[in-house]
């Protein structure tokens, strides 16, 4: 008797491919759908997660852009204050699609709003943005001719892109009812007031990201006929939730739409990949191994677990290098290696505490946890 | 302190040649037991003086050999001996042509076409950055550890007005907007003399005599401007680099150095039997 599972490889059957497998030492969890050369520009965005994978990806040689780099005379630490050198821009964290579609659009209308500026204690910020200016803004002229000047840059990253990197984080959203803009953090948390009048929740579904995230793609390749895309999803949970539900449950709604979402764009586009970072950090097979004490924030071990299986495929000439290391002759003892150094990675990740794993991320809904009971 | 003998430390770049050049050759309006001793090198080369006990001693034979000279023979900075301390342009420079040149802020959009464009916050926090690494607060920071007399801390001279006519300057419109440079250049210096402060010092600006605007100094003064070679071979040049100034420019800020001395040591510089300060030699 035939069955069409009898030829399927070992990756194909969960014992094979997850019982009897180790999240450090996974292979073939990920096939690439297309090449990423050494020349390719790439350019990064979505939630904080995505702040790793750019991070990783500059330090494996692979030439990731920057528009809006730094000036040359402030150090790291205070660069990344300001917001620059966190994604190819200085756009932040973009939580949900309906926020990259807006991006995109106010990029290529070069159109900035009064609206879209939130005041606190005689500062101003873009609401859009909030966390790039610590302090906020002289003034709201000051604030949006920054923004306009951001949105150029933007323009330029799209029209130059040739892979561009998006962490899908958030369905939950706030609304402006009045104009429909939708913003990273809601008023109130960094800046602004939160005026049931003006603003509303809303959490979006599956057909409104999937149908969003083809406008921007369409928008985009109007810019730019090169662009391919690769998707993750975030593995990091709500921070809180808006909605009726308990946060864990609206947390794997979340999740699980955007996984959706990701998954059938993959599918209906050759050009848009999808990349498992969140199934190696969030299912059980990890067992929680990839979190820290909070069970949110994903810690050193896991991201250099899932940058692994990444270079596995998408290697540059350095993390070449190391990619052999791990399936050669020494295969076996890289691997060990790895499950030693992720253990005491692990260990040492318990003992910071939880505001400084949380720094390593610039996560605007952090600060939400200041407005638990 | 003293008031018969008060001793003055002055540690400098090339920038200090010019004052060297002013003290050697010029009189001063000063109490009779004023004395001056320079030690000066290439900013960077100050870096290299450690601390050894109540001493500041060269880390290197080349530094060594550059206090020798430019002291009359001293190769360690004794550090009771001294009654107050100058530092002279050592890495602390507020310049309009180095901190935007490349950037622009809101408030001169002649910049912000070509310009990344920057908040004003952030350019302050560039300003505050870059004199955060300077080598005069490292070495305040040496002096203060020990000693506690004023420490007085000296900026390089603001670029030559000359530097306007410059290609890449020629077209900023903003640099020729007074209103425009002295809100940017009073917000920088607020930065500075907090950074200064932090570390125990005080900031001294240029009089107002010595500018053309209020960041570039008058062309006059940077006429046959000197260095520490030139001062080291005793062959004064009659050049122009734009940053480096004449002995008029060094007459001009060691007066102003005496003066504000004498107020933050409570009258001990000056002297009080002369109605007015010496004019320029020549």
């Amino acid at each position: 008797m035939k069955s069409p599972y009898l030829e399927l490889p070992a990756r194909n059957f969960w014992r094979s491919g997850v019982s009897d497998a180790h999240p450090l030492t996974v292979e073939n969890l990920y096939r690439k759908k297309f090449d990423i050369q050494e020349t390719d520009k790439i350019a990064t965005a979505g939630s904080c997660f995505a702040q790793h994978v750019s991070n990783y990806l500059q330090k494996n040689g692979f030439s990731v852009m920057d528009v809006e780099p730094p000036p040359a005379l402030l150090p790291e630490d205070s660069a990344r204050a300001f917001g620059y050198k966190i994604y190819s821009a200085r756009y932040g964290n973009i939580y949900t699609v309906r926020q990259l579609l807006q991006l995109a659009r106010d990029a290529l209308s070069g159109e900035v709003r009064e609206t879209d500026v939130w005041e606190k204690d005689g500062r101003f910020y873009d609401a859009l943005r909030p966390n790039i200016e610590e302090d906020g803004f002289d003034s709201v002229e000051e604030t949006l001719a920054l923004r306009r000047h951001h949105l150029t840059k933007v323009k330029e990253l799209f029209e130059q892109v040739d892979i561009f990197i998006f962490t899908l984080g958030l369905t939950e959203a706030w609304v402006d009812k009045r104009n429909g803009r939708v913003y990273p953090t809601a008023p109130g948390t960094i800046a602004g007031d939160y005026d049931p009048e003006i603003y509303e929740f809303h959490n979006f579904g599956f057909q409104e990201i999937y149908d969003d995230f083809v406008e921007f793609y369409e928008l985009l390749r109007e810019q730019n006929k090169r662009v391919k895309i690769i998707l993750t999803v975030s593995p990091v949970p709500l921070t809180a939730t808006a909605s009726d539900n308990h946060v864990l449950v609206a947390t794997t709604y979340s999740k699980s739409v955007l996984r959706a979402v990701a998954g059938a764009l993959s599918q209906e586009y050759r050009r848009i990949d999808y990349f498992p970072s969140y199934e190696m950090i969030a299912s059980p097979w990890s067992k929680g191994f990839f979190y820290d004490a909070n069970m949110r924030t994903v810690n050193a071990g896991g991201v250099a677990s899932v940058m692994r299986v990444f270079f596995e495929q998408h290697s540059s000439k350095s993390a070449d290098k190391e990619t052999r290391e791990g399936r050669g002759k020494g295969g076996r003892r890289a691997r060990k290696k790895a499950r030693v150094e992720a253990r005491l990675a692990k260990t040492e990740n318990r003992k910071r505490d939880k505001t400084q794993s949380e720094e390593d991320a610039v996560c605007e809904d952090v600060l939400l946890e200041a407005f638990a009971p | 302190m003293k008031s018969d003998a008060v001793s003055i430390c002055l540690l400098g770049s090339s920038h200090s040649a010019c004052m060297y050049k002013a003290w050697k050759e010029r009189t001063f309006p000063v109490a009779g037991g004023v004395t001056l001793t320079f030690f000066a090198g290439p900013s960077l080369s100050l870096n290299q003086l450690e601390l050894d006990g109540r001493s500041l001693v060269p880390g290197n034979d080349s530094l060594a050999q550059k206090m020798h000279l430019t002291s009359g023979g001293k190769t360690r900075i004794d550090l009771d001996d001294y009654d107050a301390f100058v530092t002279i342009a050592l890495g602390f420079k507020i310049s309009v042509t180095d901190f935007m040149s490349d950037y622009g802020t809101f408030d001169n959009p002649a910049y912000s076409e070509a310009a990344k464009l920057l908040s004003r916050k952030c350019l302050l926090e560039v300003v505050k950055m870059s004199i955060n690494d300077a080598s005069f607060l490292r070495l305040a920071d040496k002096i203060r550890s020990v000693v506690s007399p004023p420490i007085l801390n000296v900026p390089a001279p603001f670029p030559c007005e000359s530097a306007l006519d410059e290609p890449q300057f020629r077209n900023r419109t903003k640099l020729r907007d007074t209103e425009f440079l002295q809100r940017t250049i009073s917000s920088w210096q607020r930065v500075a003399e907090a950074c200064s402060a932090a570390h125990g010092g005080e900031v001294l600006w240029p009089p107002a005599d010595l500018l053309a605007s209020p960041s570039f100094t008058k062309q006059a003064f940077a006429q046959g401007g000197l260095t520490l070679k030139e001062k080291i071979m005793k062959d004064p040049a009659d050049r122009e680099d734009g940053k480096h100034m004449n002995e008029d420019y060094g007459y001009h800020m060691l007066n102003a150095v005496f003066s504000k001395l004498d107020t933050m040591t409570g009258g001990k510089i000056l002297d009080r039997s002369r109605s007015k300060a010496a004019q320029p030699a020549g």
